[in-house]
């Protein structure tokens, strides 16, 4: 038979003074180890789901179901036409193609459908079936939405909203960083990382600096935010913050990484839009930057300078 | 795992009960007696991950999220692995819900909602409540989870929990202060200095 119940002494105390409080039903209740609520003894708790209930749950399932596949769907709309976006790796060290997924997707999809159970959303999966278009993310991210309120169907929202409504985008990424614990850490950086990109296309770029270095305190490998945290310094023609950055993508990554290639890549993209003022002014902070550090920041600035 | 031999090739079939004409039938089939004890793999998996949900609620979700999977992959060479992951994917789903259902509509519960045992008879919480404490409960980091579930759920005494954690007893102390304030069974919110979650 299982020992009483032992824990501390200080949290037996908060138990005691609510068992000893006359309206709690703790003091009816059996003393027993609190293990037993998720012990399932089949014939202690059984209960006949096939009831009123099962098709309530049948269908939250199946809604959970289309929402997930409409997301993945403007995932990959999204990358048909991607705009200054770098590449993720995956855990084998590779690039990942997310348009490689669709085949995977669409086999998914066709067997995932169920005529018999009226959902909406399902016309567009069906549209989706012989292929998913570029352009059409939004509207899929939205159905998405309206089936399940979900952190990351609001990102893909976000991802495929226009960049002529910076805004609706801002909005959406806000209701997703401003509430951390309620989403896992990856969607909190991507997130963050497209306020960054968000407020950049607005011309905020201190706000946009501290965005990506938000989205950095957060992530594994930072190589990518501190890259464009410190792009943003140069541009700005703030020393100190270049500075700061560059000695915090040091620690982090290596000559030859291949998030700094990428973050490279997509800020030699960024940049090609700019002034020739603005870029003067990055030069000459970079320049400063450069005649202090060395390593992963001259593989950084260097291809800016050039 | 049933196989047959196909050539050379060893492929994994579904057992009866999750084959079906459609979803429906491999849901019945579900329901009836439980052949993949999911209510007995909820409950232990809630308390593997530390995550405060009602358990037959998960094992509820879980039946068609696994019925739904059934038809839509092929089988798998570990079913039990498998089942295991669409009771992941059942809590994530559920966890998320309950956060945004507490964003949207904060104070309206469902009667599911309201109905959670462990929190309204165990540890006296208002059935009004729940909603709000399970949602920062599970918001919290991993380690005031365990905390509350090795020190309150199994029962384990504080010296067993600092061999086998990542903490040492302080640690262990915050953690579950953090774990307990969550659903607001705390000594110290009332505290200015924030003890024990900053320096007094």
């Amino acid at each position: 038979m299982k020992p009483p119940l032992e824990i501390d002494p200080e949290i037996r105390g908060l138990l005691e003074e609510i068992a000893a409080d006359p309206r709690s039903a703790i003091r009816f209740a059996p003393r027993r180890a609190l293990r037993e609520w998720f012990d399932s003894g089949e014939t202690v708790r059984a209960r006949d789901v096939a009831s009123t209930n099962a098709e309530r749950h049948l269908i939250e399932a199946y809604r959970e179901e289309v929402a997930e596949l409409l997301c993945e769907a403007s995932r990959i709309a999204f990358f048909k036409a991607p705009v200054l976006v770098h590449r993720e790796l995956g855990k084998d060290g590779a690039f990942v193609e997310p348009l490689d997924e669709e085949p995977v997707w669409r086999l998914r999809a066709q067997r995932s459908l169920h005529p018999s159970i009226p959902m909406d959303g399902t016309e567009l999966l069906e549209a989706c079936l012989g292929r998913i278009e570029a352009g059409t993310g939004f509207t899929l991210a939205r159905a998405s939405l309206q089936l399940v309120p979900s952190d990351r169907a609001r990102d893909f929202l976000a991802l495929n909203a226009p960049w002529s409504a910076p805004q609706q985008a801002l909005a959406l990424l806000k209701q997703i960083t401003t509430r951390p614990g309620a989403s896992r850490d990856d969607l909190q950086v991507h997130a963050l990382r497209q306020t960054g990109a968000r407020l950049c296309s607005i011309g905020l770029l201190g706000e946009a600096r501290a965005a990506y270095r938000a989205a950095a305190s957060r992530e594994m490998n930072p190589t990518i935010d501190f890259s464009y945290a410190l792009n943003l310094s140069c541009h700005m023609g703030a020393e100190d913050l270049a500075f700061d950055d560059g000695s915090a993508l040091s620690k982090c990554s290596a000559q030859g990484d291949k998030h700094l290639v990428e973050a490279r890549e997509v800020i030699r993209r960024w940049s090609g839009a700019r002034s020739q003022s603005v870029l003067a002014v990055r030069d000459r902070t970079a320049a400063k930057v450069l005649a202090r550090m060395q390593g992963p920041v001259s593989t950084l600035l260097e291809v800016q300078s050039a | 795992m049933e196989s047959r031999e196909v050539g050379d090739a060893r492929r994994a079939v579904w057992p009866s009960f999750l084959r079906g004409a459609d979803v429906h039938e491999v849901y019945a089939h579900l329901c009836s007696g439980d052949p993949l004890r999911v209510r007995e793999r909820s409950a232990r998996r809630l308390r593997e991950v530390w995550y405060l949900l009602e358990p037959d609620r998960v094992c509820d979700r879980a039946l068609p999220v696994i019925a739904f999977a059934a038809k839509s992959s092929e089988p798998p060479e570990d079913l039990e692995a498998w089942t295991f992951a669409q009771i992941d994917r059942t809590i994530a789903q559920l966890v998320r819900a309950d956060a945004e259902a507490e964003r949207s509509r904060p104070g309206m519960l469902t009667d599911e909602e309201r109905k959670f045992p462990l929190l309204t008879q165990s540890l006296f919480l208002d059935p009004q409540l729940v909603r709000t404490a399970s949602v920062a409960f599970n918001a919290l980091p991993p380690l005031p989870r365990r905390a509350f579930y090795e020190l309150l759920i199994e029962g384990a005494d504080v010296g067993e929990c600092v061999e086998r954690g990542p903490w040492n007893h302080d640690e262990l102390y915050v953690a579950i202060h953090e774990a307990l304030a969550a659903v607001g069974l705390d000594l110290y919110s009332n505290r200015k200095d924030g003890y024990p979650f900053k320096k007094p």
